[in-house]
């Protein structure tokens, strides 16, 4: 029906922060060496791949990080994508407010109907570049989706929100964030890994895109000054035996907080 | 140089975050001679304006604006206009700044961490070009120098960010502020709605399930629920024990699975960072993604039947033992008491 | 920084094709398989979905041509997913590589164009389960004195005999079936594509095993089975035939039991750093430290042993001893390491919560079948000496 159109699925590769972590001289270590596609923007290809299965979107992924990177593009195109971009000289320590830039620089170029991402990513969980994207393109956006509909020409995005869900329908071009409680990620099969070989990825500079000598030369204006171990809260006590020993335990804790109102 | 406390309204009462980045503001103020102000948005500003002054905000700026009553404090109503106001007051009150003191102009903006703030954080970061540093836990600010403390990599890591700008937004995870009343004469500048525009934004539907209201960021006993609760007996037995010790379930993400409990429940990573009073968590084994989510309680008490079970590595309390024989006897023992 | 998972880094000289497939095999596995596998080795079931999730996935056939509905993936990719397939359980790495390389494998090498179009693609989606008959009850190293006879008769061959210990048979369609034929006076052994819905073919199941419980094991037994001259595979004779499908298994063996080894290593890193004595982890023991310390090293070996393995057969250049040196040794190890690993879980080692004894009790079968331990050890020897002992003198 709209092949002509396309979702653009903002991406980025961060450190496997499920595995082990340990902290070494030169910054923090993960048991897994090789950089996954934040769970969170996975999410957000899943959805944009469901509404092109069920609406004919194009799905088109973009990236900002190095020309390693393009492995887990790849996965992308794995996934289901059918076209690729690796935005590649971003500065090194890029913080939201840079990648925003240059996406809106490239969105801008590119002229999708929509731009899906992850609400946060899941090394920094910062979750800030959606918001200042959709300002820069003066788009209408909506944060932390928990499902999509593509309905009437707009899309209908149920948000999760502090005491309720909203559904709010959004006209094109819009810009929406996702949970990564909004489904489960496809996981890419053989058959996708060998066909993603064939699948165009265009790696671009940001010098190439509109605006890039500023873009190229974009400072960050917050920066990461040091990683520490979290401060270990202490284990306390481990009270195990007979039912009434551990009850007794249990009413002893909760009359220690005033709020439970127990012992009061 | 100023603090800025920027404060959603559309509840009757202030919500303790707000209370908490208040304090936080007069905190920071204090230490660095700065001015304190609160920005009031929403359709309850008028209301709340006296017990901002009571927590020490001086300067007091007023954005009343008319919000669809059933759709208080939805973004699509609220959050989109807290986005212009920002911008409006930057621009509106750096005038006055310039008259009284050019060479102190700068501002440091301090936001909640809830829902509603990280929809729009982002967008008033872009608005006012200014650096921003979201869900911290402390900070220091000197003018135009912050330092902040936030979690990192699943609340695994600390990481201290630092930011540079004359004017700089931050949000302040609930939880962690004990709101404390410092009261000043405030002074009262209101002013007019911009005009809003929502960019063709329609807010169709709110859906707010049964026993789906609740605002777990605000509660101060939160009873966590895992997988270890897997049947409706379970189900009925944490109800009892939270109306006993006035709690607000959540829920893990292993146990949002099952489809027992609404979405809007799940704290972790993924959902809902918390840090209440006490964190009584039970059948809650302590995966990474949910204690990145309630890590920071000022309490936690475990209760699972795996001795081994990484929840008890960070309770205060531990429980060891089957859930289904300890609760009944935990409600027996608390309605006796309570009788 | 030292990976205390991959020592030598072997996973990045992996072509870019390979590591994406073993890290989705990974995913599916852990994601999918996981979950089911203690039920699964306890109570002996076989979850009949699973076939065709990792059809889904493309696991099966990963190396067979595409035309034929395979993955065209590469042999290092289909020692990859046998890798993340054992990982969980041996049972279920015995369904896949039956249906992959004693199946698929000998349809694709031997059999006519007609055999192909009607098989292999419906192996690779699942809607066909295969098994493959070489050992008998009483003819397990030595198939050459098998029994199974097909005569013939008009239109085709009258199959008798019974085949036992076949992966898969209780839920095959399929069955490749090597049996003995007559021709030129000699017994020769030919390969026949058998339905198992045909009249005379029966595929009783194999009760109260303690191994590879996760999986379906029967036997095949066949009553004077017609089957049809278009079933026969055309050219293939003798034992090279079965050998080159147990070649592809046992190459799938040696890089699945990686996999095993890995889980139980990690299973009891991370038990001795959390299980406190005294007052400390037991990884603060030195007992402990060393055990781990030999494991490490002995799954290196295997992880570059089955790597290279892997280069050799994508380049061509294999020779059967070479699996058989492979085979045997990464067996013999990770069967050594699982019995280590269940000694370092103390008590809790018995119970299936901690899936190590899992590993112990399918990896028995595991140093049994295709090629005993010892067996592989005979090839190794005739090859070094010069001098077959498989035949006892004496």
């Amino acid at each position: 029906m709209s092949q002509d159109r396309t979702i653009l699925v903002c991406a980025k590769e961060t450190p496997d922060t499920y595995s082990d972590l340990s902290f070494s001289a030169s910054g923090v270590q993960f048991s897994n060496p090789r950089p996954v596609l934040n769970a969170y923007d996975a999410s957000a290809l899943e959805e944009a791949l469901v509404l092109s299965e069920a609406h004919g979107f194009r799905v088109h992924v973009v990236m900002v990080g190095p020309e390693r990177a393009s492995e887990t593009l790849r996965k992308a195109l794995a996934m289901g994508a059918d076209e690729a971009t690796l935005l590649t000289g971003a500065p090194k320590d890029a913080d939201s407010a840079v990648i925003a830039k240059i996406l809106a620089a490239f969105v801008q170029q590119f002229g999708p109907d929509a731009v899906i991402m992850g609400r946060q990513s899941q090394d920094t969980d910062v979750g800030l570049a959606g918001g200042m994207l959709a300002d820069h393109l003066h788009w209408p956006w909506t944060t932390n989706a928990i499902g999509i509909r593509f309905e009437e020409e707009a899309f209908w995005v149920k948000r999760q929100g502090d005491s309720a869900q909203e559904w709010i329908a959004s006209p094109m071009p819009c810009l929406i964030t996702c949970s990564n409680n909004l489904n489960d990620p496809r996981i890419p099969t053989l058959k996708g890994i060998m066909a993603s070989k064939k699948k165009p990825m265009h790696l671009v500079g940001i010098d190439q895109l509109p605006g890039g000598d500023a873009l190229s030369t974009l400072a960050p204006a917050t920066t990461i000054e040091s990683l520490k171990p979290m401060p270990e809260r202490a284990a306390g006590e481990l009270v195990e035996g007979d039912l009434e020993t551990l009850v007794d335990a249990l009413m002893k804790g909760l009359a220690s907080i005033p709020e439970t109102g127990v012992g009061s | 140089m100023r603090v800025c406390a920027v404060i959603p309204c559309f509840q009757e009462e202030l919500r303790s975050s707000s209370l908490e980045v208040l304090t936080k503001s007069a905190a920071v103020a204090s230490s660095s001679s700065a001015h304190v102000e609160a920005w009031l948005v929403g359709p309850t500003a008028e209301k709340h304006s006296s017990k901002a002054a009571q927590y020490g905000a001086a300067t007091l700026r007023l954005m009343e604006l008319e919000v669809d009553s059933e759709a208080k404090g939805v973004n699509v109503s609220l959050g989109r206009r807290i986005v212009d106001t920002v911008d409006e007051f930057m621009t509106h009150s750096a005038a006055e700044l310039d008259a009284n003191d050019p060479s102190e102009d700068s501002t440091l903006l301090l936001f909640d961490n809830t829902e509603l703030t990280k929809d729009i954080l982002g967008a008033c970061g872009a608005r006012l070009d200014a650096p921003v540093i979201p869900d911290v836990v402390d900070l220091s600010w000197d003018g135009h120098h912050c330092i902040a403390q936030r979690p990192t990599y699943a609340s695994k890591v600390m990481s201290e960010v630092h930011a540079e700008g004359s004017v700089i937004l931050c949000s302040i995870r609930a939880g962690l502020f004990e709101p404390i009343e410092k009261p000043v004469e405030a002074t009262l500048h209101r002013y007019k709605a911009p005009e809003s525009d929502l960019l063709g934004q329609v807010l169709k539907e709110l859906v707010a399930p049964e026993g789906d209201t609740v605002d777990l960021t605000e509660a101060p006993i939160i009873i966590g629920v895992g997988r270890g609760i897997n049947d409706e007996t379970g189900k009925d037995l944490v109800a009892k024990l939270a109306s006993l010790i006035r709690g607000e379930i959540a829920i893990s993400r292993a146990h949002f699975e099952s489809g027992m409990y609404s979405h809007t429940l799940l704290v972790g990573q993924s959902g809902k960072v918390v840090a209440p009073r006490l964190y009584l968590a039970l059948g809650i084994s302590g995966s990474i993604q949910h204690v990145a989510g309630m890590s920071e309680s000022h309490t936690i008490i475990a209760i699972n039947k795996d001795p081994e079970a990484p929840i008890f590595d960070l309770a205060d309390l531990g429980i060891v033992g089957d859930l289904y024989q300890i609760l009944p006897a935990l409600i027996h023992a608390l309605e006796s008491t309570k009788a | 920084m030292f990976n205390i998972h991959d020592p030598y880094l072997f996973e990045d000289e992996l072509a870019e094709d390979d590591r994406m497939i073993m890290e989705a095999a990974r995913e599916y596995c852990q994601a999918n398989l996981e979950p089911r596998a203690l039920r699964g080795n306890q109570d002996e079931i076989f979850d009949p979905e699973i076939p065709k999730e990792m059809a889904d996935m493309g696991l099966l056939g990963a190396s067979i041509a595409e035309e034929y509905g395979g993955g065209g993936a590469s042999q290092t990719a289909y020692g990859l997913i046998a890798r993340e397939v054992e990982r969980v359980d041996s049972g279920y790495r015995s369904f896949m590589s039956v249906q992959s390389s004693l199946v698929m494998v000998p349809i694709e090498k031997f059999g006519t164009e007609e055999q192909k179009q009607q098989y292999l693609p419906k192996l690779a989606s699942a809607e066909m389960i295969g098994c493959f008959g070489l050992t008998e009850p009483d003819h397990g190293s030595d198939p050459s004195s098998m029994v199974t006879r097909a005569v013939p008769t008009d239109g085709g061959w009258v199959l008798n005999g019974a085949k036992t210990w076949i992966t898969n048979s209780p839920i095959a369609d399929v069955a490749i079936v090597w049996a003995k034929v007559k021709e030129e006076e000699k017994d020769v052994i030919r390969g026949f594509i058998v339905e198992t819905s045909w009249k005379g073919v029966s595929t009783p199941h194999i009760k109260d095993k303690m191994s590879l419980r996760a999986s379906e094991t029967g036997e095949l037994v066949f009553q004077d089975v017609f089957v049809p001259e278009t079933h026969m595979f055309p050219e293939i004779r003798g034992l090279k035939g079965p050998f080159t499908c147990l070649n592809s298994a046992r190459y799938g063996i040696a890089w699945g039991t990686v996999g095993a080894a890995e889980f139980c290593y990690e299973r009891s890193r991370t038990y001795v750093g959390e299980r406190k004595q005294f007052g400390h982890p037991l990884a603060a023991n030195q007992l402990p430290q060393t055990k781990l310390a030999n494991m490490l090293t002995d799954i290196t070996t295997m992880q570059l042993l089955a790597w290279r393995l892997g280069q050799l057969r994508d380049a061509g250049k294999v020779d059967p001893a070479m699996i058989s040196l492979a085979k045997r040794h990464n067996v013999g190890k990770a069967l050594d390491i699982a019995r280590i690993a269940r000694d370092m879980h103390g008590g809790n080692g018995v119970t299936g919560d901690y899936r190590v004894i899992h590993h112990v009790m399918n990896l028995e079968s595991v140093n049994t079948y295709e090629g005993t331990y010892d067996i592989h050890g005979l090839i190794l020897g005739r090859e070094i000496t010069g001098i077959q002992a498989f035949v006892p003198k004496g």
